[in-house]
Protein backbone atom coordinates (compact mmCIF):
# COMPACT_ATOMS: atom_id res chain seq x y z
CA UNK A 1 0.00 0.00 0.00
CA UNK A 2 1.43 3.30 -0.99
CA UNK A 3 2.00 6.24 1.24
CA UNK A 4 -1.25 8.40 -0.44
CA UNK A 5 -3.49 5.41 0.30
CA UNK A 6 -2.24 5.25 3.96
CA UNK A 7 -2.97 8.52 4.29
CA UNK A 8 -6.47 8.63 3.02
CA UNK A 9 -7.14 5.71 5.25
CA UNK A 10 -5.84 7.47 8.38
CA UNK A 11 -8.30 10.29 7.48
CA UNK A 12 -10.53 7.66 7.05
CA UNK A 13 -10.23 6.02 10.44
CA UNK A 14 -9.92 9.22 11.94
CA UNK A 15 -13.16 10.89 11.01
CA UNK A 16 -14.98 7.43 11.52
CA UNK A 17 -14.08 7.36 15.03
CA UNK A 18 -14.67 11.36 15.24
CA UNK A 19 -18.18 11.13 13.27
CA UNK A 20 -19.57 8.31 15.86
CA UNK A 21 -17.00 9.06 18.88
CA UNK A 22 -19.57 9.91 21.30
CA UNK A 23 -22.63 7.78 20.09
CA UNK A 24 -19.87 5.13 20.49
CA UNK A 25 -18.73 5.47 23.62
CA UNK A 26 -22.23 5.69 25.08
CA UNK A 27 -23.14 2.50 23.10
CA UNK A 28 -19.74 0.67 24.93
CA UNK A 29 -19.88 2.37 28.40
CA UNK A 30 -23.73 1.31 28.33
CA UNK A 31 -22.64 -2.47 27.52
CA UNK A 32 -19.98 -2.66 29.22
CA UNK A 33 -21.69 -1.92 32.40
CA UNK A 34 -25.01 -3.79 31.47
CA UNK A 35 -23.23 -6.53 31.33
CA UNK A 36 -23.88 -6.61 35.44
CA UNK A 37 -27.20 -5.18 34.79
CA UNK A 38 -28.69 -7.71 36.69
CA UNK A 39 -26.54 -7.16 39.82
CA UNK A 40 -26.89 -3.28 39.66
CA UNK A 41 -31.01 -4.11 39.24
CA UNK A 42 -31.24 -5.88 42.51
CA UNK A 43 -28.63 -3.40 44.26
CA UNK A 44 -30.91 -0.42 42.86
CA UNK A 45 -34.33 -2.18 44.16
CA UNK A 46 -35.35 -3.21 47.24
CA UNK A 47 -38.04 -4.77 45.90
CA UNK A 48 -35.93 -7.35 44.39
CA UNK A 49 -33.26 -7.84 47.57
CA UNK A 50 -34.37 -11.50 49.31
CA UNK A 51 -32.11 -14.11 49.85
CA UNK A 52 -31.42 -16.28 47.20
CA UNK A 53 -30.30 -19.52 48.88
CA UNK A 54 -34.11 -19.64 50.93
CA UNK A 55 -36.39 -22.65 49.99
CA UNK A 56 -39.30 -22.17 47.41
CA UNK A 57 -42.30 -22.76 49.33
CA UNK A 58 -44.71 -20.76 46.93
CA UNK A 59 -45.73 -22.72 43.83
CA UNK A 60 -46.09 -21.07 40.98
CA UNK A 61 -49.77 -21.51 40.21
CA UNK A 62 -50.30 -19.74 44.07
CA UNK A 63 -48.01 -17.14 42.89
CA UNK A 64 -49.61 -16.44 39.94
CA UNK A 65 -52.89 -15.67 41.59
CA UNK A 66 -51.75 -13.53 43.36
CA UNK A 67 -49.68 -11.55 41.40
CA UNK A 68 -52.75 -11.17 39.13
CA UNK A 69 -54.73 -10.22 42.18
CA UNK A 70 -52.05 -7.31 42.86
CA UNK A 71 -52.70 -5.72 39.30
CA UNK A 72 -52.55 -2.21 39.39
CA UNK A 73 -56.34 -0.71 38.53
CA UNK A 74 -55.58 0.52 35.34
CA UNK A 75 -54.10 -2.29 34.15
CA UNK A 76 -54.43 -2.99 30.18
CA UNK A 77 -56.03 -6.83 29.82
CA UNK A 78 -53.25 -9.00 28.23
CA UNK A 79 -53.65 -12.22 25.97
CA UNK A 80 -49.93 -13.25 26.53
CA UNK A 81 -49.12 -13.25 29.95
CA UNK A 82 -45.59 -14.12 31.40
CA UNK A 83 -44.43 -15.03 35.05
CA UNK A 84 -40.93 -14.90 35.79
CA UNK A 85 -39.64 -17.60 38.09
CA UNK A 86 -37.41 -17.65 40.42
CA UNK A 87 -34.07 -18.10 38.78
CA UNK A 88 -30.35 -17.19 38.78
CA UNK A 89 -30.96 -13.61 37.41
CA UNK A 90 -34.50 -13.54 39.91
CA UNK A 91 -33.51 -15.50 42.88
CA UNK A 92 -36.17 -15.94 45.18
CA UNK A 93 -39.17 -14.20 43.34
CA UNK A 94 -41.66 -14.45 41.01
CA UNK A 95 -42.54 -11.78 38.73
CA UNK A 96 -45.31 -10.77 36.67
CA UNK A 97 -45.33 -7.35 34.47
CA UNK A 98 -48.18 -5.49 33.61
CA UNK A 99 -49.37 -2.62 30.94
CA UNK A 100 -50.84 0.39 32.45
CA UNK A 101 -51.65 4.20 31.28
CA UNK A 102 -48.88 4.85 32.93
CA UNK A 103 -46.27 2.45 31.59
CA UNK A 104 -45.42 -0.85 32.45
CA UNK A 105 -45.53 -2.18 36.42
CA UNK A 106 -43.80 -4.76 37.66
CA UNK A 107 -44.86 -6.94 40.55
CA UNK A 108 -42.86 -9.43 42.66
CA UNK A 109 -43.95 -11.93 44.89
CA UNK A 110 -41.49 -14.13 47.73
CA UNK A 111 -41.39 -17.07 46.93
CA UNK A 112 -40.40 -18.55 50.56
CA UNK A 113 -43.41 -16.12 52.79
CA UNK A 114 -45.72 -15.29 49.43
CA UNK A 115 -45.76 -11.99 50.39
CA UNK A 116 -45.84 -9.63 47.86
CA UNK A 117 -42.84 -6.80 47.11
CA UNK A 118 -43.14 -3.41 47.34
CA UNK A 119 -42.81 -2.00 44.01
CA UNK A 120 -40.26 -1.63 41.90
CA UNK A 121 -38.81 1.74 42.11
CA UNK A 122 -35.64 1.60 39.87
CA UNK A 123 -35.60 0.71 35.91
CA UNK A 124 -31.88 0.82 35.91
CA UNK A 125 -31.59 -2.53 33.64
CA UNK A 126 -34.37 -1.36 31.10
CA UNK A 127 -32.64 2.03 31.15
CA UNK A 128 -29.23 0.01 30.59
CA UNK A 129 -30.45 -2.33 27.85
CA UNK A 130 -32.43 0.72 26.26
CA UNK A 131 -29.43 3.14 25.66
CA UNK A 132 -27.03 0.16 24.87
CA UNK A 133 -29.52 -1.24 22.46
CA UNK A 134 -30.77 1.43 20.81
CA UNK A 135 -29.42 4.45 22.16
CA UNK A 136 -32.69 5.69 23.71
CA UNK A 137 -34.03 5.80 19.83
CA UNK A 138 -33.76 2.77 17.89
CA UNK A 139 -31.88 -0.03 16.62
CA UNK A 140 -30.58 1.86 13.49
CA UNK A 141 -28.38 3.96 14.80
CA UNK A 142 -26.34 1.96 16.94
CA UNK A 143 -25.82 -0.52 14.22
CA UNK A 144 -24.57 2.31 12.27
CA UNK A 145 -22.38 2.94 15.18
CA UNK A 146 -21.76 -0.98 14.89
CA UNK A 147 -20.58 -0.57 10.79
CA UNK A 148 -18.18 2.40 11.90
CA UNK A 149 -16.57 0.55 14.49
CA UNK A 150 -15.96 -2.28 11.89
CA UNK A 151 -14.64 0.58 9.55
CA UNK A 152 -12.25 1.70 12.34
CA UNK A 153 -11.23 -1.45 13.13
CA UNK A 154 -10.34 -2.58 9.53
CA UNK A 155 -8.33 0.57 8.55
CA UNK A 156 -6.67 0.72 11.93
CA UNK A 157 -4.80 -2.69 11.32
CA UNK A 158 -4.55 -1.29 7.74
CA UNK A 159 -2.43 1.72 8.53
CA UNK A 160 -0.64 0.32 11.46
CA UNK A 161 2.69 -0.27 9.83
CA UNK A 162 4.68 -2.54 12.61
CA UNK A 163 1.44 -4.02 14.43
CA UNK A 164 3.66 -6.71 15.61
CA UNK A 165 6.96 -5.27 17.09
CA UNK A 166 4.90 -2.89 18.84
CA UNK A 167 2.60 -4.97 20.55
CA UNK A 168 4.47 -4.13 23.30
CA UNK A 169 5.86 -0.71 23.31
CA UNK A 170 4.26 2.18 25.60
CA UNK A 171 6.21 5.08 25.85
CA UNK A 172 5.41 7.53 28.47
CA UNK A 173 5.76 10.87 28.51
CA UNK A 174 4.52 13.35 31.26
CA UNK A 175 5.47 16.58 29.85
CA UNK A 176 6.48 17.56 26.44
CA UNK A 177 4.84 15.50 23.32
CA UNK A 178 2.42 13.66 24.90
CA UNK A 179 0.95 12.86 21.53
CA UNK A 180 3.56 9.59 21.67
CA UNK A 181 1.89 8.40 24.73
CA UNK A 182 -1.59 8.66 23.54
CA UNK A 183 -0.68 7.22 20.11
CA UNK A 184 1.08 3.97 21.84
CA UNK A 185 -1.47 3.42 24.45
CA UNK A 186 -4.42 3.93 21.65
CA UNK A 187 -2.44 1.12 19.59
CA UNK A 188 -1.52 -0.68 22.20
CA UNK A 189 -5.07 -1.40 23.64
CA UNK A 190 -6.28 -1.28 19.84
CA UNK A 191 -3.72 -4.68 19.13
CA UNK A 192 -4.98 -6.46 22.27
CA UNK A 193 -8.59 -6.14 22.14
CA UNK A 194 -8.44 -6.54 18.51
CA UNK A 195 -10.05 -10.31 18.34
CA UNK A 196 -12.92 -9.08 21.16
CA UNK A 197 -13.39 -6.17 19.27
CA UNK A 198 -14.18 -7.87 15.96
CA UNK A 199 -16.16 -10.58 17.80
CA UNK A 200 -18.50 -7.47 19.60
CA UNK A 201 -18.64 -5.29 16.42
CA UNK A 202 -19.40 -7.98 14.17
CA UNK A 203 -22.02 -9.82 16.41
CA UNK A 204 -23.47 -6.28 17.74
CA UNK A 205 -23.57 -4.88 14.36
CA UNK A 206 -25.74 -7.75 13.04
CA UNK A 207 -27.65 -7.81 15.92
CA UNK A 208 -28.73 -4.56 15.74
CA UNK A 209 -29.22 -4.08 11.89
CA UNK A 210 -30.48 -7.81 11.10
CA UNK A 211 -34.31 -5.90 11.16
CA UNK A 212 -33.23 -3.80 8.53
CA UNK A 213 -30.48 -6.13 6.46
CA UNK A 214 -32.80 -9.44 6.97
CA UNK A 215 -35.03 -8.34 3.66
CA UNK A 216 -31.98 -6.91 1.88
CA UNK A 217 -30.29 -10.02 1.81
CA UNK A 218 -33.50 -11.99 1.31
CA UNK A 219 -34.06 -9.45 -1.63
CA UNK A 220 -30.64 -10.24 -3.21
CA UNK A 221 -31.16 -13.82 -2.48
CA UNK A 222 -34.51 -13.84 -4.25
CA UNK A 223 -36.52 -14.40 -1.41
CA UNK A 224 -35.78 -17.93 -1.23
CA UNK A 225 -36.28 -18.56 2.03
CA UNK A 226 -39.13 -17.02 3.77
CA UNK A 227 -39.79 -16.11 7.53
CA UNK A 228 -40.71 -19.68 9.06
CA UNK A 229 -43.02 -18.28 11.62
CA UNK A 230 -46.03 -19.78 11.70
CA UNK A 231 -49.39 -18.11 12.09
CA UNK A 232 -51.54 -19.83 13.99
CA UNK A 233 -55.41 -20.16 13.49
CA UNK A 234 -57.37 -18.18 16.81
CA UNK A 235 -60.98 -20.10 17.08
CA UNK A 236 -63.30 -18.58 19.70
CA UNK A 237 -62.66 -20.10 23.31
CA UNK A 238 -65.10 -23.10 24.00
CA UNK A 239 -66.85 -21.78 27.46
CA UNK A 240 -66.25 -24.22 30.31
CA UNK A 241 -62.27 -25.13 29.08
CA UNK A 242 -60.26 -24.16 32.29
CA UNK A 243 -56.05 -23.74 32.52
CA UNK A 244 -54.00 -26.61 33.73
CA UNK A 245 -51.92 -26.12 36.59
CA UNK A 246 -48.86 -25.36 35.67
CA UNK A 247 -46.38 -26.39 38.82
CA UNK A 248 -46.37 -30.02 37.32
CA UNK A 249 -45.61 -28.34 33.72
CA UNK A 250 -42.74 -26.55 35.44
CA UNK A 251 -41.81 -29.94 36.85
CA UNK A 252 -42.17 -31.49 33.68
CA UNK A 253 -39.92 -29.51 31.56
CA UNK A 254 -37.11 -29.85 34.28
CA UNK A 255 -36.77 -33.72 33.80
CA UNK A 256 -36.98 -33.40 30.21
CA UNK A 257 -34.34 -31.30 29.34
CA UNK A 258 -31.09 -31.97 31.52
CA UNK A 259 -29.35 -29.35 33.54
CA UNK A 260 -32.84 -26.90 32.57
CA UNK A 261 -33.42 -24.08 34.83
CA UNK A 262 -36.99 -22.63 34.23
CA UNK A 263 -36.99 -19.27 33.79
CA UNK A 264 -40.39 -17.77 32.51
CA UNK A 265 -44.00 -19.33 32.25
CA UNK A 266 -45.25 -17.64 29.11
CA UNK A 267 -49.15 -18.15 28.48
CA UNK A 268 -50.75 -17.42 25.30
CA UNK A 269 -54.58 -17.66 26.11
CA UNK A 270 -56.29 -16.41 23.43
CA UNK A 271 -58.56 -18.77 21.04
CA UNK A 272 -59.01 -22.58 20.83
CA UNK A 273 -55.77 -23.59 21.08
CA UNK A 274 -53.71 -21.45 24.46
CA UNK A 275 -50.42 -23.00 24.95
CA UNK A 276 -48.05 -22.86 28.11
CA UNK A 277 -44.52 -22.41 27.25
CA UNK A 278 -41.87 -22.94 30.25
CA UNK A 279 -38.87 -21.07 29.23
CA UNK A 280 -35.76 -21.64 30.23
CA UNK A 281 -31.66 -21.77 30.14
CA UNK A 282 -29.79 -24.41 29.51
CA UNK A 283 -25.60 -24.33 30.01
CA UNK A 284 -23.15 -23.55 27.52
CA UNK A 285 -22.70 -20.91 24.94
CA UNK A 286 -26.69 -20.66 24.49
CA UNK A 287 -29.39 -17.43 24.38
CA UNK A 288 -31.09 -16.62 27.73
CA UNK A 289 -34.72 -18.50 27.59
CA UNK A 290 -34.38 -20.04 24.16
CA UNK A 291 -34.84 -23.42 25.29
CA UNK A 292 -38.36 -24.44 26.50
CA UNK A 293 -40.85 -27.36 26.37
CA UNK A 294 -44.23 -25.91 25.21
CA UNK A 295 -47.42 -27.43 26.87
CA UNK A 296 -51.28 -27.11 25.85
CA UNK A 297 -52.91 -25.09 28.04
CA UNK A 298 -56.35 -26.96 28.50
CA UNK A 299 -54.69 -30.22 28.41
CA UNK A 300 -51.46 -29.94 29.61
CA UNK A 301 -50.42 -32.45 26.84
CA UNK A 302 -46.52 -31.86 25.80
CA UNK A 303 -46.76 -30.04 22.24
CA UNK A 304 -42.97 -29.75 22.23
CA UNK A 305 -39.48 -30.08 23.72
CA UNK A 306 -37.23 -27.54 22.59
CA UNK A 307 -33.26 -27.97 23.55
CA UNK A 308 -31.39 -25.83 21.44
CA UNK A 309 -28.10 -28.03 22.05
CA UNK A 310 -29.98 -30.87 20.18
CA UNK A 311 -30.08 -28.45 17.34
CA UNK A 312 -28.44 -28.18 13.72
CA UNK A 313 -25.41 -26.19 13.86
CA UNK A 314 -26.66 -23.26 12.17
CA UNK A 315 -29.05 -23.25 14.94
CA UNK A 316 -26.88 -23.46 17.86
CA UNK A 317 -24.86 -21.24 16.01
CA UNK A 318 -27.71 -18.43 15.83
CA UNK A 319 -28.24 -18.54 19.49
CA UNK A 320 -25.13 -18.72 20.52
CA UNK A 321 -24.67 -14.74 19.08
CA UNK A 322 -26.49 -12.83 21.62
CA UNK A 323 -24.48 -14.30 24.82
CA UNK A 324 -20.87 -13.97 22.83
CA UNK A 325 -22.26 -10.17 22.69
CA UNK A 326 -22.90 -10.04 25.70
CA UNK A 327 -21.14 -12.68 27.66
CA UNK A 328 -23.53 -14.17 29.80
CA UNK A 329 -22.36 -17.55 29.03
CA UNK A 330 -19.29 -17.78 31.51
CA UNK A 331 -20.08 -16.61 34.90
CA UNK A 332 -18.58 -13.91 37.08
CA UNK A 333 -15.09 -13.68 35.63
CA UNK A 334 -16.12 -13.73 32.16
CA UNK A 335 -18.71 -10.99 32.67
CA UNK A 336 -15.75 -9.14 34.11
CA UNK A 337 -13.32 -9.67 32.02
CA UNK A 338 -16.62 -8.51 29.11
CA UNK A 339 -16.43 -5.11 31.31
CA UNK A 340 -13.25 -4.53 31.01
CA UNK A 341 -12.46 -5.36 27.31
CA UNK A 342 -15.87 -3.80 26.95
CA UNK A 343 -14.76 -0.57 28.15
CA UNK A 344 -11.47 -0.61 25.64
CA UNK A 345 -13.54 0.87 22.31
CA UNK A 346 -14.54 3.49 24.79
CA UNK A 347 -10.92 3.84 25.44
CA UNK A 348 -9.74 3.77 22.02
CA UNK A 349 -12.75 6.38 21.14
CA UNK A 350 -11.17 9.09 23.63
CA UNK A 351 -7.75 8.19 22.42
CA UNK A 352 -8.22 8.88 19.37
CA UNK A 353 -10.03 11.50 19.74
CA UNK A 354 -7.37 13.58 21.93
CA UNK A 355 -4.99 12.35 19.02
CA UNK A 356 -7.07 14.05 16.73
CA UNK A 357 -7.18 17.36 18.34
CA UNK A 358 -3.29 16.89 18.89
CA UNK A 359 -2.89 16.42 15.40
CA UNK A 360 -4.84 19.38 14.36
CA UNK A 361 -2.82 21.26 16.81
CA UNK A 362 0.09 20.04 15.52
CA UNK A 363 -0.78 20.67 11.89
CA UNK A 364 0.46 24.04 11.29
CA UNK A 365 3.91 22.85 12.84
CA UNK A 366 6.78 21.86 10.67
CA UNK A 367 7.30 18.42 12.14
CA UNK A 368 3.78 17.47 11.05
CA UNK A 369 5.27 14.80 9.07
CA UNK A 370 7.14 13.24 11.46
CA UNK A 371 4.55 12.97 13.87
CA UNK A 372 1.90 11.30 11.56
CA UNK A 373 4.98 8.76 11.21
CA UNK A 374 4.67 8.16 15.13
CA UNK A 375 0.88 7.59 14.74
CA UNK A 376 1.52 4.82 12.11
CA UNK B 1 -8.31 10.04 -8.31
CA UNK B 2 -6.65 6.56 -7.66
CA UNK B 3 -8.07 7.04 -3.87
CA UNK B 4 -11.87 7.49 -4.85
CA UNK B 5 -11.67 4.80 -7.16
CA UNK B 6 -10.04 2.42 -4.32
CA UNK B 7 -13.51 3.76 -2.65
CA UNK B 8 -15.28 2.85 -4.50
CA UNK B 9 -14.16 -0.36 -5.07
CA UNK B 10 -14.41 -1.17 -1.36
CA UNK B 11 -17.17 0.84 -0.32
CA UNK B 12 -19.34 0.13 -2.97
CA UNK B 13 -18.38 -2.50 -4.86
CA UNK B 14 -17.14 -4.27 -1.88
CA UNK B 15 -21.04 -4.15 -0.19
CA UNK B 16 -22.68 -5.27 -2.98
CA UNK B 17 -20.23 -8.47 -3.33
CA UNK B 18 -20.52 -9.00 0.26
CA UNK B 19 -24.33 -8.50 -0.12
CA UNK B 20 -23.75 -11.64 -2.62
CA UNK B 21 -22.15 -13.41 -0.78
CA UNK B 22 -24.47 -13.21 2.28
CA UNK B 23 -27.30 -14.00 -0.16
CA UNK B 24 -25.60 -16.76 -1.50
CA UNK B 25 -24.55 -18.87 1.95
CA UNK B 26 -28.96 -18.09 2.44
CA UNK B 27 -29.77 -20.02 -0.67
CA UNK B 28 -27.39 -22.47 -0.43
CA UNK B 29 -27.29 -23.46 3.37
CA UNK B 30 -29.30 -26.43 4.47
CA UNK B 31 -30.66 -24.91 7.23
CA UNK B 32 -33.61 -23.03 9.05
CA UNK B 33 -34.84 -19.67 7.34
CA UNK B 34 -34.05 -17.98 10.65
CA UNK B 35 -30.65 -20.01 11.42
CA UNK B 36 -29.32 -19.33 7.41
CA UNK B 37 -29.84 -15.46 7.69
CA UNK B 38 -27.61 -15.54 11.05
CA UNK B 39 -25.15 -16.83 9.24
CA UNK B 40 -26.08 -15.06 5.75
CA UNK B 41 -25.28 -11.60 8.32
CA UNK B 42 -22.33 -12.90 10.12
CA UNK B 43 -20.98 -13.94 6.15
CA UNK B 44 -21.75 -9.85 5.56
CA UNK B 45 -20.38 -8.63 8.71
CA UNK B 46 -16.96 -9.81 8.14
CA UNK B 47 -16.56 -10.36 4.42
CA UNK B 48 -17.68 -6.52 3.93
CA UNK B 49 -15.02 -5.21 5.85
CA UNK B 50 -12.46 -7.77 4.39
CA UNK B 51 -13.30 -6.15 0.66
CA UNK B 52 -12.55 -2.82 1.88
CA UNK B 53 -9.35 -3.68 3.22
CA UNK B 54 -9.10 -5.51 -0.25
CA UNK B 55 -9.85 -2.62 -2.19
CA UNK B 56 -6.95 -1.08 -0.84
CA UNK B 57 -4.29 -3.00 -0.11
CA UNK B 58 -4.09 -4.38 -3.85
CA UNK B 59 -0.91 -2.83 -5.63
CA UNK B 60 -3.27 -1.06 -8.52
CA UNK B 61 -6.83 0.10 -8.69
CA UNK B 62 -8.03 -2.39 -11.51
CA UNK B 63 -6.98 -5.21 -9.69
CA UNK B 64 -9.00 -4.58 -6.44
CA UNK B 65 -12.41 -4.17 -8.99
CA UNK B 66 -11.14 -7.52 -10.37
CA UNK B 67 -11.00 -9.48 -6.88
CA UNK B 68 -13.86 -8.02 -5.86
CA UNK B 69 -15.80 -8.68 -8.92
CA UNK B 70 -14.46 -11.97 -8.80
CA UNK B 71 -16.00 -12.76 -5.22
CA UNK B 72 -19.26 -11.61 -6.92
CA UNK B 73 -18.83 -13.64 -9.16
CA UNK B 74 -18.07 -16.76 -7.10
CA UNK B 75 -20.30 -15.92 -4.86
CA UNK B 76 -23.24 -15.79 -7.96
CA UNK B 77 -21.58 -19.03 -8.85
CA UNK B 78 -22.20 -20.72 -5.66
CA UNK B 79 -25.77 -19.11 -4.59
CA UNK B 80 -27.69 -19.36 -8.16
CA UNK B 81 -25.38 -21.31 -10.16
CA UNK B 82 -25.09 -24.33 -8.26
CA UNK B 83 -28.58 -24.09 -6.38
Amino acid sequence: MNRDNRKHLYDIHSWAGFVVGIALLIVCLSGAVAVFSPEIDRMANPALQVPGDQPIRIDADLALAALQASAPTDAKPMDRLSLELPNSRLPGLYGLMFETDAGYVYNYLDAASGNLRPPRTNHVNDFLRHLHVRLMYDRLPVGIVGAFLLISIVTGVMIYKHILRDMFRMRWRRTGNVRVTFADFHKLVGFWALLFHIVIATTGTWLALEGYLNPVIDGVAGGVKPADDEEEENMPSEPGQKMQPITPMIRQAQSLIPEFEPTYAAFDIQGSHPTVRIRGNVPGLVQENASQVIFNGWTGQIEEIYDVRDQSFWTQFRYALEPVHYGYYGGFWVKLLYLIVGLMPAILSITGALLWFERRKQASRPARRKSMEADT
Amino acid sequence: MNFANRFLAGFFGGTIAALLCAAAVLRSLPAEPKDAMSAAGMTLMLVWPVLIVVAFMTERGWLAWAVIAGVALVAAFLGWGLA
